[in-house]
C-alpha cells in the first residue's frame, strides 16, 4: 500500500515539470514521456461517454440528464448523512374495499439509510406502493420531489429579462446600421475634446448590468412584471425560543442545510430525500501526441479499461524499503526497492543528477555503479516459494542485499549534509523499455527497445538528533 | 521616482489586482453558499498582547497601502473615488457564462466541496476542503482554479469542457444582482456575511458609491464572541465525568464547532430583551437585572467530551452585531448611515426598500430584530435632527439570503446580451487587463497627458 499511501517521499519528474509520485502519472507510448494529471487533456466522449448514476449504474443521454438537473430519478441520498437509501419493504394490512372486514397485506415500501438509520418515515412521507425502481418521479405513488414555491416567480423573472436582453440586442443591431450611415464621421469630428469617450466608458461601466432592467420605453412588447413588495412586517421570534429547551438533533447541521440550497431546512423534521448526482466518465488524452492515455470501456458497470497508461504499470517503481538513522555526515546505508512492472527482464541503471539542474538534493548519495536486471513480473511468482531462479543473477551483495520475484532491494550510500531538514536525495533512473504498441502484431517485428531516463527525487526523513 | 518606475509600479499593482479578480469570482460563487464572505480579514482591535503584532501589522500595511494610494492619487489626479470603486470590486463578484445554458438546474449543485483531488467523489460532507482563496502564490491559485473548474466540469456539469468554453467573464456587484430577483431596481442592499457588512444603496441599478457603508461584523464577529464566552466560564465534562474548564482545553474547539454552535443554538433576541442584556453587558449594570436566559443544551464534542452550552451564550452572542462600537457603528446603524449619505430625494425610497442578502441574516429573529432596531434608532437625536423617515419596509427575497447574490448572477448569465457586457478572451488578451474604475481615470489621464504633451508642442 505504500506505492498509494506514502506518495509524498519519492517522486518522479513529469515532463511538464512537476514532481509526482509515480502512481499519478502517465506513460505516453507514442511520446514516452511522463504525463501527470495537469499535462494531460481531460475530456468526455462525446455521445460514447453519458451520465450515469454510480447506484443503478444507470446510463442516460446528456440531455436527459440536464433536464433531470444531473440528479438520479431513481437514486436518493440521505439527507442526514448522504449516504445512499436503500428501499425497504413492509406488508401492510389494508381493508378490503369489498369486504370490510377483511384486511389483505399489501407491500408497501419506504426508504432507509442504512448508515445513519434516517427513514424516510422520521420525517413523516407515508410509504408508497411501489418501490423506487420501477417509477418515474412524475407518476402517482412515486416518490414526489419538493417544490421550490420561488420557482415560478424567478422563472417568470428570467422571461422578463430575457425578453428586455432581446429587445436590447435588437435595438443595438438597428444603431449599429443608422449610425454606420450618417453620423460616424460627425460624430469622430465632434469629439475633440475626447469627452465623448470617456463619457461613454464611464456610462458603460456603471450601467454594465443595470441596464438590463432599465428599458422603460419598451412597454408594448414586454410584459411587466410586478417588482416584488417590500413589508414592514417580519415574524418575531416565538416565545418557547426562550422558554423551551433545545433539542440539539432536532436542528440540522450546516452540510445537511446545503445539500438542498433551494431549501436549507432548519429542522431534521423538513428534510426531504436528495436525489443522487450522475457521475461521468472521462478519458484523458496527451497534449502533444493526441494519443489516448485512459480511456474506460463505455459500459458503466464495467470497472476495465481500453487503455491505460499509467506509469505504474510500465517504469519500475522505487520505494524507501525502512526507514534508516541517518547522522550527519556519516555515510549510511540506504535500501531503495525497485520493482519492475512489465513482463520482461528490465535493465536498470541509476546515475547521478547533473548537479546544476538538481535543486533538491542536499546530502551526497552513492549510487551503484553497475547496471542491475530486474527480472520480469509474473503473477504466478507468488505461488513460488522465491528461491528458484534468483542465482541466475548474481548479485553483489554489497549492492543488491535482497531478490525477490520482480522487486530487489538495491542499496544506496547516502552521506547527510544537513542538521535539521529532511535528508533529500535525488538521481536519474535509467531502464530500458520495449515499445510493444508502435510495431503492428501482423509485422511480426522485434519490439523495439528504447532507453527511458527519469528523474527520481527521495524524501529520507529527518536526521537523527543525538 | 521617474515614469517609468512609477508606470511598473502600477503595472505591477493592477497585475496583482487582477490575479486577485480571477480568484474573487469562482470565491464568491461559493461562497454564496456557504454563508461567508471573503475579505481582508476585519480589523477588531483587542488589548491582548497577541494581537498587538496583529494590529501593528495591520497598521503598517495601511499606511503603505495609503501611501500607494496618495502617489496613485497625485499621478492620477483625476477622480479619486476610483478606489471605492475597488473596493466594492474587491467585495463582490459574480461571473457565470458557465451556466448560460443550464439556467437553474445549477441550484442543485452542491456548493461546499468543489475543490481538491478531483478523484473524490461528492459528498455534501467533506471536511478537508481546500478553500479556493488560500494560496502562497499564482501557482497555487492556479491549481486552485483548475481543480475548481474541474470539479465544475467534471462532477458538476458533467459535460466536455470543450463544448461549453467560458468565453467571457462579467463582474458584477452582488447587491445589483441580488436587487435583479426581486424585479426591482432600487434598494437599500445590506449584505452580510462571514467578516463584514456592507451597505450599498443601489438607485434605479446604480450603486450610490458615495453612500456605501462598512462594518467588521458578521459571523466571525458572532464565532468569536461565542469562543470568548465559552473560555471564559464554561467546563466541559470529559469520557471518565471530570469536569474542566475550556479555557484549559483549547484545542477542544475549532471553527467548524463555532460555527455549528452559531448557527444550530444561536438566535438574535428581540429588543426588549437585547436592551436589558446590553445594560449589563455593555454598561455594567447589574446581572441580576438580566432577562431569565432560554434553556442551556449539552453539546457533545469528540470523544465522549460533552460542553456546557449555558442559555445566556445563545442570547448573547449574537448581539455582537448591535452593541454600537467605539465609534457607534453596529449593523443598524451603517443601515441609517446609508441612508443619511444619499441625496434627501432618495431617502425614503430606501427607507422602505431595505434588502438584506448573505448567510449571517439568516439567524433566526434576524429581520424582525433590524425593524425594530431602525425604529428604536429613529427615536435617537443623532438621527431625528437627519432623518424624518417614518417607515422602514424590508424586501423578502425569492430565494435564500445567502445564494440571493448569486441567483441574480444566474440570471443575468443567461441573458443574450451577456456575451457583448463581459470581457471576452480576446480583448482580455489584447489589454492584459480587466477595465475597472482604475483603468478609466487612467487612460483618460494618458489621454489628457498626451494632449498637454501635443499642446505644448
Amino acid at each position: 500500500m505504500a506505492t498509494f499511501l506514502d506518495v509524498d517521499l519519492v517522486k518522479y519528474l513529469c515532463s511538464c515539470g512537476k514532481k509526482r509520485p509515480v502512481c499519478r502519472l502517465y506513460l505516453c507510448r507514442h511520446c514516452l514521456k511522463l504525463r501527470c494529471g495537469d499535462c494531460v487533456l481531460h475530456e468526455v466522449r462525446k455521445l460514447v461517454d453519458t451520465p450515469y448514476c454510480p447506484n443503478c449504474l444507470e446510463n442516460m443521454p446528456s440531455a436527459e440528464a440536464k433536464l433531470k438537473k444531473n440528479r438520479c430519478s431513481n437514486c436518493f441520498d440521505c439527507p442526514s448523512c448522504s449516504h445512499t437509501l436503500a428501499t425497504r419493504a413492509t406488508s401492510q394490512m389494508v381493508s378490503n374495499p369489498e369486504d370490510p372486514n377483511k384486511s389483505t397485506p399489501k407491500k408497501m415500501y419506504y426508504m432507509a439509510c442504512g448508515f445513519c438509520r434516517w427513514t424516510t418515515r422520521d420525517v413523516n412521507i407515508a410509504d408508497k406502493s411501489v418501490g423506487k425502481f420501477y417509477v418515474s418521479s412524475n407518476s402517482s405513488g412515486g416518490w414526489e420531489d419538493l417544490e421550490n414555491p420561488d420557482a415560478k416567480r424567478i422563472f417568470s423573472l428570467l422571461e422578463q429579462y430575457q425578453q428586455i436582453a432581446q429587445k436590447e440586442k435588437a435595438e443595438k443591431e438597428r444603431k449599429k446600421y443608422v449610425r454606420r450611415r450618417s453620423y460616424m464621421t460627425y460624430a469622430a469630428s465632434i469629439d475633440k475634446y475626447g469627452l465623448t469617450s470617456v463619457a461613454a466608458k464611464r456610462k458603460s461601466l456603471s450601467t454594465n448590468v443595470s441596464n438590463i432592467s432599465l428599458k422603460e420605453n419598451e412597454e408594448a412588447v414586454i410584459t411587466q412584471l410586478k417588482p416584488a413588495e417590500p413589508t414592514g412586517e417580519f415574524e418575531p421570534l416565538p416565545e418557547d425560543v426562550f422558554t423551551q429547551p433545545l433539542l440539539l438533533d432536532k436542528i440540522s447541521t450546516i452540510s445537511q442545510r446545503h445539500a438542498t440550497p433551494e431549501f436549507q431546512p432548519s429542522e431534521t423534521t423538513s428534510m426531504y430525500p436528495v436525489h443522487k448526482h450522475l457521475l461521468i466518465r472521462r478519458s484523458l488524452r496527451c497534449k502533444e501526441c493526441e494519443h489516448n492515455l485512459c480511456k474506460p470501456e463505455f459500459n458503466p458497470i464495467s470497472i476495465k479499461f481500453k487503455i491505460q497508461l499509467v506509469a505504474l504499470l510500465h517504469i519500475p517503481e522505487i520505494r524507501i524499503f525502512a526507514p534508516t538513522d541517518l547522522v550527519f555526515k556519516k555515510e549510511t546505508k540506504v535500501i531503495l526497492t525497485v520493482c519492475n512492472p512489465a513482463a520482461y527482464n528490465t535493465t536498470i541503471e541509476l546515475k547521478k543528477m547533473d548537479p546544476e539542474s538538481d535543486d533538491f538534493s542536499n546530502s551526497k548519495a552513492e549510487l551503484p555503479k553497475k547496471e542491475i536486471i530486474l527480472s520480469r513480473r509474473d503473477d504466478a511468482a507468488i505461488y513460488d516459494d522465491g528461491s528458484q531462479g534468483q542465482e541466475a543473477f548474481k548479485d553483489d551483495h554489497n549492492i543488491v542485499p535482497f531478490r525477490k520475484a520482480n522487486k530487489i532491494g538495491v542499496i544506496v550510500k547516502v552521506t547527510p549534509q544537513v542538521q535539521k531538514e529532511n535528508v533529500k536525495i535525488s538521481f536519474i533512473l535509467r531502464h530500458d523499455h520495449r515499445n510493444t504498441t508502435i510495431s503492428l502484431p501482423s509485422e511480426n517485428q522485434e519490439p523495439q527497445i528504447v532507453w527511458l531516463e527519469h528523474k527520481v527525487f527521495i524524501d529520507l526523513g529527518p536526521v537523527k538528533q543525538k | 521616482m521617474s515614469c517609468s518606475q512609477v508606470q511598473k509600479v502600477l503595472c505591477l499593482f493592477k497585475k496583482c489586482l487582477y490575479l486577485f479578480l480571477t480568484s474573487c469570482y469562482q470565491v464568491a460563487y461559493t461562497l454564496f453558499m456557504n454563508g461567508d464572505f471573503f475579505l481582508p480579514p476585519a480589523m477588531i482591535f483587542t488589548e491582548t498582547k497577541t494581537h498587538l503584532f496583529f494590529v501593528c501589522f495591520i497598521l503598517f500595511v495601511l499606511l503603505f497601502i495609503y501611501l500607494f494610494i496618495y502617489l496613485l492619487y497625485l499621478l492620477i489626479n483625476y477622480y479619486c473615488l476610483w478606489y471605492y470603486y475597488l473596493f466594492i470590486y474587491l467585495f463582490i463578484y459574480l461571473f457565470i457564462y458557465l451556466f448560460i445554458y443550464s439556467k437553474f438546474s445549477n441550484l442543485l449543485i452542491s456548493f461546499d466541496h468543489f475543490i481538491g483531488d478531483s478523484t473524490r467523489r461528492t459528498t455534501p460532507i467533506n471536511p478537508d476542503v481546500v478553500k479556493l482563496w488560500e494560496f502562497n502564490d499564482v501557482e497555487d491559485l492556479l491549481e486552485n482554479l483548475k481543480d475548481f473548474l474541474f470539479n465544475l466540469y467534471f462532477r458538476q456539469l458533467l459535460i466536455n469542457p470543450k463544448d461549453r468554453r467560458a468565453l467571457s467573464v462579467l463582474f458584477a456587484a452582488g447587491h445589483l444582482t441580488s436587487l435583479l430577483t426581486l424585479g426591482t431596481n432600487t434598494g437599500l442592499v445590506m449584505d452580510i456575511g462571514y467578516t463584514e457588512a456592507l451597505v450599498v444603496p443601489v438607485y434605479e441599478g446604480i450603486p450610490v458609491l458615495k453612500a456605501l457603508q462598512s462594518a467588521p461584523l458578521g459571523g466571525q464577529s458572532i464565532e468569536r464572541r461565542i469562543e470568548e464566552q465559552l473560555k471564559n466560564s464554561c467546563k466541559i465534562t470529559m469520557e471518565n465525568g471530570e469536569e474542566k474548564q475550556v479555557s484549559a482545553l483549547p484545542e477542544c474547539l475549532n471553527q467548524q464547532i463555532l460555527e455549528d454552535i452559531k448557527v444550530r443554538c444561536c438566535f438574535v433576541t428581540n429588543i426588549n430583551r437585547a436592551k436589558s442584556i446590553h445594560n449589563v453587558t455593555v454598561y455594567g449594570e447589574d446581572s441580576s437585572k438580566l432577562p431569565k436566559p432560554p434553556h442551556g443544551l449539552e453539546y457533545p464534542l469528540d470523544g465522549g467530551k460533552v460542553l456546557h452550552i449555558p442559555g445566556s451564550l445563545r442570547e448573547n452572542s449574537c448581539e455582537v452585531l448591535f452593541e454600537q462600537d467605539n465609534e457607534e457603528k453596529s449593523i443598524s446603524t451603517i443601515l441609517l448611515d446609508a441612508i443619511i449619505k444619499c441625496p434627501i430625494d432618495m431617502r425614503k425610497e430606501m427607507a422602505q426598500s431595505i434588502v438584506i442578502i448573505g448567510g449571517t441574516s439568516m439567524l433566526p429573529g434576524f429581520q424582525h430584530r433590524i425593524i425594530s432596531e431602525l425604529y428604536d434608532l429613529m427615536k435617537k437625536p443623532k438621527y431625528q435632527q437627519e432623518l424624518s423617515v417614518k417607515k422602514f419596509k424590508m424586501y423578502k427575497l425569492p430565494a435564500k439570503e445567502n445564494y440571493a447574490a448569486w441567483l441574480g448572477g444566474a440570471l443575468v448569465g443567461a441573458l443574450e446580451t451577456l456575451p457583448s457586457r463581459s470581457i471576452t478572451r480576446d480583448s482580455f488578451n489584447q489589454n492584459e487587463k480587466l477595465t475597472d474604475w482604475c483603468c478609466v481615470a487612467e487612460e483618460s489621464e494618458a489621454e489628457k497627458a498626451e494632449k498637454t504633451t501635443a499642446k505644448t508642442r
